[in-house]
């Protein structure tokens, strides 16, 4: 059988529309920000849902939007859960020997985590009233998160790409829609491509790091073997070069990577019945949007973080797009909900945000 | 449909079916505490009551839903309609998200200070319940947890001989016994270790002092330098400033976390470098509460707060004032006036 990323897609064509719009977006989220500091924080969950809510509602595809079910107070409890875990690990962990079981009980605990936390995120989000769920095994959570990445270093990160396409594989093969399964098959190549790219980037800002501020950085460690004092400028050279270095070159060149394995991600997804997806992002556009994006919030104290916020999720709706195999409405029909999806979700709880995809 | 003296209301949408996503033109029919669903051609859907169908508040320009029995939705544009036959509960919060710009002016600015309240005081007051709630038994198993790493990455044995630190304790616990009282479950101790030759001292939270070789040799003629640089690291335990710094990093990530949401790529990387910078401006803060605690300590015991400026004055000309907004400590200079101003 050949991969999905191989096979032909279905000529129809469907593109994800994203109807949000920063002024009304603003005024919901100002108000979120209101009510959650005059709660001193318990609000936030109750924002969230409505956040969740006005981005979800606000994407659709040929009229049909997703929409989000979770409750403010899932979330809370969800939260003081997590919350009270956290302070009681970190207590744990300041132990010696008990601190040492504790972070191996987390470590244990974490993928059981992530499956519970992708499960009630999925069951709480719906397209066209239909429910999705979330299915994937905690063993395969265990090696996806755990074990994978400790080869990954074992071998020198050289099949880091390999693990994004494995967390792919875990992120899209456990969900369904209904009672429709996702499945993923993408080849290795295209993410060693993404890998290669992102790391000729990072060189080349080493390169030109080093060329303009390197001389600095190295007369600053020079003065300081020789024990005498250096000036206040040269002191701050090291600093200012780690944090070009980060902002510059680590970064930008993570979002590139990701910009191209989430059209990676797309090519390789199929939902049972033959339907399609793709995505068109360019990585450099990407890049731009993020950066103007960030010095905007920044300029204006943080105001500007909802109209940053509607600006990239239109990017990225404008960039997806659906090829269904047939008529999309029959299909729909033919979509039955998994009543189970449902029951589960109210007693699930909000783990951590993982974000195993991004965006 | 309606008897005669309840009225009908009727409003236009469309409607998924129970677990459904065959979406179809409908009409909810609500006629005092019996709600209906209808079809275009007039054919019943669902029947059922007020209590079970859930009408949700409006959220921007995004289609009313209704939520019927058995994952039954029903979506409408009809706002005025629908709020006539099913009145949403909760409606002053679309209300405030659609109120006019000075209003919305005004919610701003509240933010704002809100905001800038909540950052200012809302953290230490958070970090310094976290902190209080610590027993201090926690900080002396750290104490217990960190010596044998920092043993192993940082420090060598001490050359020190016996004698010399007999010396250095006896004024140790001279600085214990004039400072302020330790907190129940403190077990203070004074450690000596090589450090590569930098002289240095640090406090651990459970009451650990560490002094490093070089810096017992620098004040080798100088006691009442040494006993402020000790009685400033007891102030460090007394004031439980290892832990502040502890909570007040993760506390600051929480709440920028909980208060904006997700702030997309870069500037989430921005802002964590931001509280690493915040953080360390509260370490300024905490050493120079420490240097005011060590001169207050000193001038308990009799001797003169001068040694520690003096100190300070020779950390500058050995390896330069230090400080700004990238450092954990305040510019020595700095430091060294600000002991003189109090004399």
């Amino acid at each position: 059988m050949t991969r999905i990323s191989e096979r032909p897609m279905p000529e129809r064509t469907e593109a994800v529309a994203f109807t949000g719009r920063a002024g009304e977006w603003f005024k919901i989220w100002i108000v979120n920000l209101l009510l959650t500091i005059v709660t001193f924080g318990i609000y936030s969950a109750w924002a969230k849902v409505r956040r969740e809510q006005y981005f979800k509602r606000n994407t659709s595809i040929e009229g049909r939007a997703f929409d989000y079910h979770a409750t403010g107070m899932q979330i809370l409890i969800g939260r003081i859960i997590v919350v009270v875990g956290l302070v009681a690990f970190s207590i744990l962990s300041m132990i010696p020997l008990v601190g040492l079981v504790a972070i191996l009980a987390l470590v244990f605990l974490f993928p059981w985590l992530a499956v519970r936390s992708l499960a009630f995120n999925a069951r709480n989000t719906s397209w066209s009233n239909v429910r999705f769920d979330f299915r994937g095994t905690y063993g395969d959570a265990l090696v996806t998160y755990i074990l994978a990445p400790i080869g990954v270093a074992l071998t020198l990160y050289t099949t880091a790409p390999l693990l994004t396409r494995r967390v792919h594989g875990f992120f899209v093969r456990g969900h369904s829609l209904g009672n429709r399964s996702f499945d993923f098959g993408q080849g290795a190549g295209g993410y060693y491509a993404a890998f290669g790219l992102a790391l000729l980037w990072v060189i080349g800002a080493g390169v030109v790091l080093a060329l303009t501020v390197g001389g600095s950085v190295a007369a600053m460690f020079a003065t300081l073997d020789a024990g005498v004092e250096p000036d206040p400028a040269t002191a701050l050279a090291p600093v200012l070069a780690l944090y070009a270095a980060l902002f510059l070159g680590f970064f930008p060149a993570a979002l590139l990577y990701q910009a191209m394995v989430r059209n990676l991600m797309y090519a390789g997804t199929e939902l049972e019945g033959g339907h399609r997806f793709s995505s068109t992002v360019r990585p450099v556009r990407l890049l731009v949007i993020a950066v103007t994006n960030a010095l905007a919030v920044a300029a204006s104290l943080g105001l500007m973080l909802p109209w940053a916020q509607v600006r990239i999720t239109r990017y990225l709706a404008e960039n997806s797009f659906v090829h269904p195999e047939g008529d999309l409405d029959l299909i729909a029909g033919r979509i039955e909900a998994d009543a189970g999806a449902i029951g589960d979700a109210y007693s699930d709880i909000e783990g951590i945000d993982l974000g195993g995809v991004g965006i | 449909m309606a008897s005669a003296s309840e009225p009908e209301h009727r409003v236009q949408g469309r409607a998924f079916p129970p677990h459904s996503a065959h979406e179809t033109p409908a009409t909810l029919v609500v006629a005092g505490d019996r709600v209906a669903l209808i079809d275009a051609e007039g054919v019943p859907l669902l029947e059922t009551t007020r209590r079970e169908a859930r009408a949700e508040r409006a959220l921007g320009d995004t289609e009313r839903r209704v939520r019927l029995p058995d994952g039954a939705t029903f979506l409408t544009r009809d706002d005025a309609a629908l709020d006539a036959a099913l009145p949403a509960p909760g409606g002053w919060l679309p209300a405030l998200e659609r109120a006019d710009p000075l209003t919305m002016l005004s919610v701003v600015l509240a933010c704002l200070a809100g905001a800038y309240v909540v950052v200012r005081w809302g953290l230490d007051l958070l970090v310094a319940a976290a902190v209080w709630m610590t027993p201090q038994t926690v900080a002396v198993a750290m104490d217990g947890g960190t010596m044998p790493l920092l043993d192993r990455v940082l420090f060598e044995q001490t050359a020190i001989p016996a004698d010399r630190r007999a010396e250095v304790a006896a004024l140790y616990a001279e600085v214990l016994a004039h400072g302020p009282p330790p907190r129940r479950g403190t077990e203070d101790r004074l450690l000596f270790r090589g450090m590569d030759g930098l002289p240095n001292a640090m406090a651990l939270p459970g009451g650990t002092v560490i002094v490093t070789d070089e810096l017992v040799r620098m004040l080798d003629d100088d006691a009442d330098a040494l006993a402020g640089v000790l009685a400033h690291e007891v102030a460090h335990v007394r004031e439980r400033h290892g832990l502040h710094g502890l909570y007040r990093a993760v506390g600051l990530s929480v709440m920028v976390a909980v208060m904006a949401g997700e702030t997309g790529p870069l500037l989430e990387e921005a802002l964590l470098e931001g509280n690493v910078l915040l953080a360390l401006a509260g370490t300024r803060a905490a050493e120079r509460e420490a240097d005011a605690g060590a001169v207050a300590t000193i001038r308990a015991m009799g001797r003169d707060p001068e040694g520690l400026a003096r100190f300070f004055d020779d950390m500058a000309a050995r390896f330069g004032d230090g400080g700004g907004w990238s450092s954990t400590h305040p510019g020595s200079a700095e430091r060294s006036a600000t002991i003189r101003e109090g004399l």
